[in-house]
């Protein structure tokens, strides 16, 4: 109340008798005692008195350590040096200590508070040295504490520009700064200010002897997966587009981050294939990134392996030459097979040159080598060197190669057999490149590990062209047993499939396996051309060319099925009639296959009414008699000598 | 033996308040304040005994007690409310009591004019109004100095630089004439650079500031200068550091004024608040240039690691939030800033601004 009152004066006059008479009689104090100090700590604050208010607050605060009372002698020191002009005299030690204990006690808003008024006061004093690093080390855990990183990184950076010499806490302060630079940037890594921030963390912490051996390793280790991250997005982004260019950027900057591996690093080897692939990566979205990647890739295999400065010297050195020049010397030739991709067909032989002999030199690196003989098989096909793609790919299938590779590499030459076929004039190269097409299509759907329906058609219908109509009907038979409830098999594609199957079944003869499966696809599509075929051949049944001679296949043969096949065939010769006009130029009938065809069946048809009903004796002959008269090769030339020995037949039976 | 309350009694029994005057020599007197004039300041102690002392050998007086209308007019002021705050201080000047109590309180509402007037531009006409209405009256006032050197800010903030540098100058004569102390010297020479300067003279503020920081920069090296006025001098200095900035900023933009900035945050002796207008200075140019993250990474130096005053802080504060804000709330939101402000620095402008 005296000071309160303002009577100064009184109040000291009191005091000082108050401590004579405590030291006389040896009083020890009670919590009353320790709050009468902390108010005469507050009148020496008025009074400018500030040492002296901080050191009997700091009596106070540390005589009750476990009481509320040390949170309030805090609080007036706190204030007092608030208080303080800058050039007041301030026992740092005290401030120091109670701003930690402040920080152990998880008061860290006051830890803040604390350290943040001393560091300006520790510039240039002797005291610096002892608590200026620690100083900014605790503030940087307090406001991390606080859940505020960045102030958290900004406090370490500066305790470590401040104080780089300290020997204990300038690689903590580095460390922390590093750690939270390293987070920042992670969420943000196309911020080029917050890389930069990082960045001088990492050298930071390279300067004081920090970090290790990874940590420059993992940062592009980072990098490089944030890179992959976004080329994942964007797999089909165009080359020069908005997205391309990011992603570009992206692995820029991890190789870039590869590059600043140190030479006397452990990972330095590898972080030089590891910036090579980067740029590799990068190729899709920038083909103009080949080049460079080239010329690291040919720097470590040509320049660096070879220099007996870099030879492995013990167990771990060597392990990573043996997988990481095997690496190099597969991405080389992934990289010469983007250059030849890209227009530049000498790369090829690049290709052929890079990967020759892979497995021999790197026996233990059998992925990368049987991917090297596929990508043999591929150069070879682009250079049309067929005889050297298939024996390549023998090789493969001698081995034998991974199902995953021997897939890839049948599959190469399936298409390049795919587009022979297309291109070729004569029956006899249409033949021999179907064949071929159906063999490799063949092997991918076998070796394939995931079977698809759709190549399983696509072999079935080959085969069925080629004739080979066992393999065929096996083939449509296994797609309507396995893939029937696929979400993609749709109707349509079930009804293909049921046709080839049925046509297959009737060129083998099995007629009674085809004739239900002809019922209901007539039941679906009774007006279907093919349907229609079909199904004149099962009631009637059809006559076979087996090269050497015709053979007759039967059919249900009942008078009324006779009768559904008459009435079938004659549609079907008007059906004829109809598409040969309509081709471009129109044509006449005598010259289209499928009339041929239509003529045929009726033929066929009458023969078997002719065998069971009088009325219809001999109509077969004279049918045929008819179109020898306008077509005396009984349309050989047009349809073909099978057309022409079945309708002879007829003529004499 | 514990302490017992009978000593405790003599410190509980209640008495008059005492006025504080503070010297340059850095002592402190108490007493009755019964005369401050230009010449003189007279206190009288407990025992009726007068102390004269001699106004240039006086830094500060605190008068006491304060009555209770002046007691509310300081509680608005800080909470910022300077229309009520006006009115107390203008109620308070009108009440009869001690001698210092009307003139100090009407000194008191033309300061909260001139507070007022840094948020409302407005206000500067009344406040130097209120400042020349109080020198008419009070003409041999210790405080005299004081208001002259409040007016020159409200003229000048008012539009009329020359009459604030005029009065300056008066100012200065009078100081050396009644030999009032180097430290009003400075002060003075400071007030009118700030003049300058919030005339929108750039030019001469920042010439004029060059020679008065080297001029500052000297006395607080001085080992001769009055122990009382050592923290003045430093203040003043860092003032004087900090205007200089702000002059180079008017004239010549942020992106000018960051390489004096950049030398003023690398100097670890600064004091707190120069340090921290560097960093903000710093950042202000970079978010002017384009780099937002980098102004956020300045501003958070600020706030992490300084114990500048409050609006100093606020203010780092204010733009900290700004510019988070504007980075996405990237590593922090900007939201979180904003209630750092308003929690622990409620009574400064940002805070006002923030709400």
């Amino acid at each position: 109340m005296l000071r309160e009152s303002g009577q100064i004066a009184k109040f000291w006059e009191t005091y000082d008798a108050f401590m004579q008479w405590v030291d006389e009689e040896r009083v020890e104090y009670s919590r009353n005692g320790y709050e009468l100090s902390l108010v005469v700590a507050e009148q020496m604050v008025d009074e400018n008195r500030i040492a002296e208010a901080i050191a009997l607050a700091d009596e106070v605060a540390t005589e009750n350590s476990r009481s509320t009372l040390r949170l309030r002698a805090n609080s007036v020191m706190g204030r007092a040096i608030a208080l303080a002009p800058p050039d007041a005299k301030i026992p740092l030690d005290i401030l120091y200590g109670s701003a930690e204990g402040a920080y152990y006690q998880k008061d860290y808003q006051a830890a803040v508070d604390g350290f943040r008024l001393l560091l300006p006061r520790l510039a240039g004093t002797q005291d610096a040295d002892e608590f200026g690093a620690k100083a900014y080390y605790f503030l940087g855990l307090s406001w991390s504490r606080l859940h505020h990183p960045m102030l958290a990184a900004v406090t370490h950076q500066l305790g470590y520009e401040d104080y780089p010499d300290d020997e204990t806490y300038a690689i903590k302060n580095a460390e922390k700064w590093q750690t939270l630079a390293a987070g920042f940037f992670k969420r943000a890594n196309t911020d080029r200010d917050l890389q930069a921030f990082n960045d001088e963390a990492i050298a930071a912490v390279s300067a004081v002897g920090g970090g290790g051996d990874d940590l420059e390793w993992n940062q592009a280790k980072s990098l490089n997966d944030l890179a992959r991250q976004a080329a994942g997005k964007h797999p089909k982004a165009a080359p020069g587009s908005t997205e391309a260019k990011a992603i570009v950027r992206a692995y820029q900057r991890a190789a870039d981050a590869y590059a600043k591996v140190k030479a006397e690093s452990s990972n330095y080897e590898k972080a030089l294939v590891a910036r090579a692939i980067c740029v590799y990566e990068s190729i899709r979205f920038d083909p103009a990134a080949a080049d460079l990647a080239l010329q690291l890739l040919h720097d470590y295999l040509d320049t660096y392996v070879p220099d007996p400065a870099h030879a492995p010297k013990d167990p771990r050195e060597r392990k990573i030459r043996r997988e990481k020049q095997p690496e190099a010397v597969f991405y080389l030739g992934r990289t010469y097979r983007e250059v030849a991709k890209g227009g530049d067909r000498s790369a090829w032989e690049k290709v052929l040159s890079t990967y020759d002999g892979m497995l021999d030199r790197f026996p233990d690196q059998t992925e990368l080598g049987y991917a090297a003989m596929s990508y043999r098989v591929e150069a070879f096909v682009r250079l049309q060197r067929m005889e050297e793609a298939e024996a390549e790919y023998q090789n493969m299938v001698a081995i034998p190669a991974t199902k995953s590779r021997l897939a890839i590499a049948a599959f190469t030459l399936y298409n390049e057999y795919r587009l022979r076929t297309e291109a070729a004039e004569e029956p006899a190269d249409v033949l021999a490149n179907r064949t071929k097409q159906a063999e490799y299509l063949s092997a991918f759907n076998t070796y394939s590990s995931v079977k698809r329906w759709p190549n399983l058609l696509g072999e079935a219908e080959l085969w069925a062209q080629l004739g080979a109509y066992d393999k065929a009907s096996e083939l449509y038979q296994g797609i309507l047993d396995k893939f029937s409830k696929a979400k993609d098999f749709t109707d349509a594609y079930a009804f293909k499939v049921r046709l080839g199957l049925v046509e297959s079944l009737l060129q083998l003869r099995r007629i009674g396996e085809a004739v239900p499966l002809v019922d209901e696809l007539y039941k679906q599509r009774p007006k279907n051309l093919r349907v229609r075929i079909a199904v004149v051949k099962v009631k009637a049944g059809f006559l076979i060319w087996d090269g050497k001679q015709v053979l007759e296949v039967p059919g249900e043969g009942t008078p009324e099925a006779l009768d559904l096949a008459t009435t079938m065939a004659g549609e079907l010769i008007h059906v004829a009639d109809y598409e040969a006009s309509k081709q471009d130029p129109p044509l006449n009938h005598y010259y289209y296959p499928p009339w041929w065809e239509a003529k045929l069946m009726q033929a066929y048809v009458l023969y078997q009414r002719g065998k069971t009903n009088p009325a219809d004796l001999g109509k077969h002959k004279k049918l045929v008699a008819g179109l020898q008269k306008q077509a005396p090769d009984l349309g050989e030339a047009v349809a073909g000598s099978r057309m022409s020995k079945s309708l002879l037949w007829l003529l004499n039976h | 033996m514990f302490l017992s309350c009978s000593l405790l009694l003599p410190l509980l029994l209640p008495a008059a308040a005492q006025s504080r005057v503070v010297q340059v020599d850095g002592s402190t007197l108490s007493g009755k304040l019964v005369a401050a004039t230009l010449e003189q300041v007279t206190l009288k102690n407990a025992d009726g005994k007068s102390r004269e002392l001699a106004a240039g050998d006086v830094l500060q007086i605190y008068p006491a007690p304060l009555t209770e209308m002046l007691l509310k007019g300081e509680a608005f002021l800080k909470d910022l409310d300077y229309q009520n705050a006006s009115s107390a201080f203008e109620a308070a000047g009108n009440e009869s009591g001690d001698f210092w109590v009307a003139p100090y309180a009407l000194l008191r509402q033309a300061e909260t004019l001139l507070a007022w007037a840094q948020m409302d531009r407005a206000r500067a006409s009344d406040a130097a109004r209120a400042f020349r209405s109080w020198m008419d009256a009070n003409t041999d006032s210790f405080w005299i100095p004081r208001a002259e050197m409040g007016a020159a800010k409200a003229m000048a903030m008012a539009g009329d630089v020359d009459g604030a540098t005029s009065l300056m100058q008066k100012l200065a004569d009078t100081a050396f004439e009644k030999n009032l102390g180097k430290h009003v010297e400075l002060q003075v020479n400071l007030v009118r650079c700030e003049a300058f300067l919030i005339g929108g003279q750039a030019e001469v503020a920042e010439a004029r500031l060059r020679d008065l920081v080297v001029k500052l920069g000297n006395a607080v090296q001085d080992p001769k200068a009055p122990e009382g006025t050592r923290s003045l001098i430093l203040n003043l200095y860092s003032q004087s550091q900090i205007l200089l900035g702000d002059a180079i900023h008017s004239k010549d933009g942020p992106q000018a004024a960051a390489p004096y900035w950049q030398g003023l945050a690398k100097d670890r002796t600064a004091t707190p608040n120069v340090r921290a207008a560097a960093w903000i200075g710093i950042a202000e140019a970079a978010r002017a240039a384009g780099h937002p993250r980098q102004a956020q990474l300045h501003l958070a130096k600020v706030v992490a690691t300084l114990p500048a005053s409050e609006e100093v802080m606020a203010h780092a504060l204010y733009l900290l939030g700004e510019v988070s804000t504007e980075l996405g709330d990237t590593p922090t939101a900007g939201d979180l800033y904003r209630r750092r402000l308003l929690d622990r620095y409620p009574s400064t402008s940002w805070a006002a601004k923030a709400r």
